[in-house]
């Protein structure tokens, strides 16, 4: 996996944000949008592998949802679970294309996760 | 009405299984490529979520075609697109470094789904790397117990992948 250390710091400095302004939140996974892991804050490694590639699908079956139905690209895809919240928000940076993925817990509010979450997006796909 | 089936088409990343389905479909297919990062294959893109095609046969029947993503960490993509599926036909890709291995990985992935339905094995690039041979791949099955033809195709030729198909419905009429 060719990664700039540019892209790689700025990845890890969005988590650092995510994590320490989202109130709920469990976990956060950067990764590459064939489900590789870039990089992660969550206690079990091995929920990171496996979020990294459901990320990776789900945002490739919203994406082709959104061209099907005429819709345009698929910026965020967002699943409401029993116990919490995942969001899923793609990062297209010149080099190439991230998926970011924030988990919460129910007491997570939605529209700040999705606030900080886009904000965060945002500086990567920048950086 | 209609008699539709829906069939599976699973093996490694770079096997032909995207192109496979483009090739046959009768509908503009549905693919899910993204940009390959993995700098062990040599591949620009690859499929993480589903490939989609349909094929109406001579005989009325239609195919709904699935492809699965290659790489083990889509695992949980195999057991959701297997759902339902009538058959499954693997394709390997005989150029890689250890492909009878390769082959366990797909057999063990959808064994549940092979014992119940139909299976093919397709190895492609036979013609340059002809080795492991058609008895190997053979051998290694039925190591496994599992019983379902294997034969060299070119999954680039639509006229192989319909007779792969065909091939795979006989088994069900057995």
């Amino acid at each position: 996996m060719n990664i700039t250390p540019r892209i790689r710091l700025a990845a890890e400095s969005a988590i650092d944000t995510l994590m320490r302004e989202i109130k709920g939140v469990k976990a956060v996974v950067i990764s590459t949008e064939d489900g590789l892991e870039l990089a992660a804050r969550v206690e079990n490694t091995a929920q990171v592998a496996r979020l990294s590639a459901i990320a990776s699908s789900l945002a490739a079956l919203g994406a082709v949802a959104g061209e099907e139905s005429q819709l345009g690209h698929c910026d965020n895809v967002a699943i409401e679970a029993t116990h919490g919240h995942i969001l899923m928000l793609q990062a297209r940076h010149p080099e190439m294309t991230l998926i970011v993925s924030v988990v919460t817990s129910r007491e997570a509010i939605i529209g700040q996760v999705l606030y900080f979450a886009k904000q965060a997006t945002q500086l990567l796909q920048h950086a | 009405m209609t008699v539709e089936h829906k069939i599976l088409f699973t093996g490694t990343m770079g096997a032909g299984k995207t192109t496979a389905i483009a090739g046959v479909s009768e509908i503009p297919p549905v693919s899910t490529d993204v940009r390959n990062s993995d700098t062990s294959v040599a591949k620009a893109t690859t499929t993480v979520g589903l490939d989609y095609g349909e094929l109406t046969l001579d005989n009325g029947e239609k195919l709904r075609l699935y492809g699965t993503p290659g790489q083990m960490r889509f695992d949980f993509m195999w057991r959701i697109l297997g759902r339902g599926a009538l058959g499954v036909v693997i394709l390997v890709d005989n150029s890689r470094p250890d492909p009878l291995a390769d082959l366990d990985i797909y057999l063990d992935g959808f064994a549940e789904l092979i014992a119940q339905t139909a299976c093919v094995v397709a190895v492609g690039r036979m013609e340059t790397h002809p080795s492991p041979g058609i008895d190997a791949y053979a051998r290694r099955m039925e190591a496994k117990g599992v019983v379902c033809p294997v034969l060299p195709a070119n999954v680039t030729d639509a006229q192989q992948v319909v007779q792969l198909l065909e091939l795979l419905l006989l088994q069900l009429e057995v």
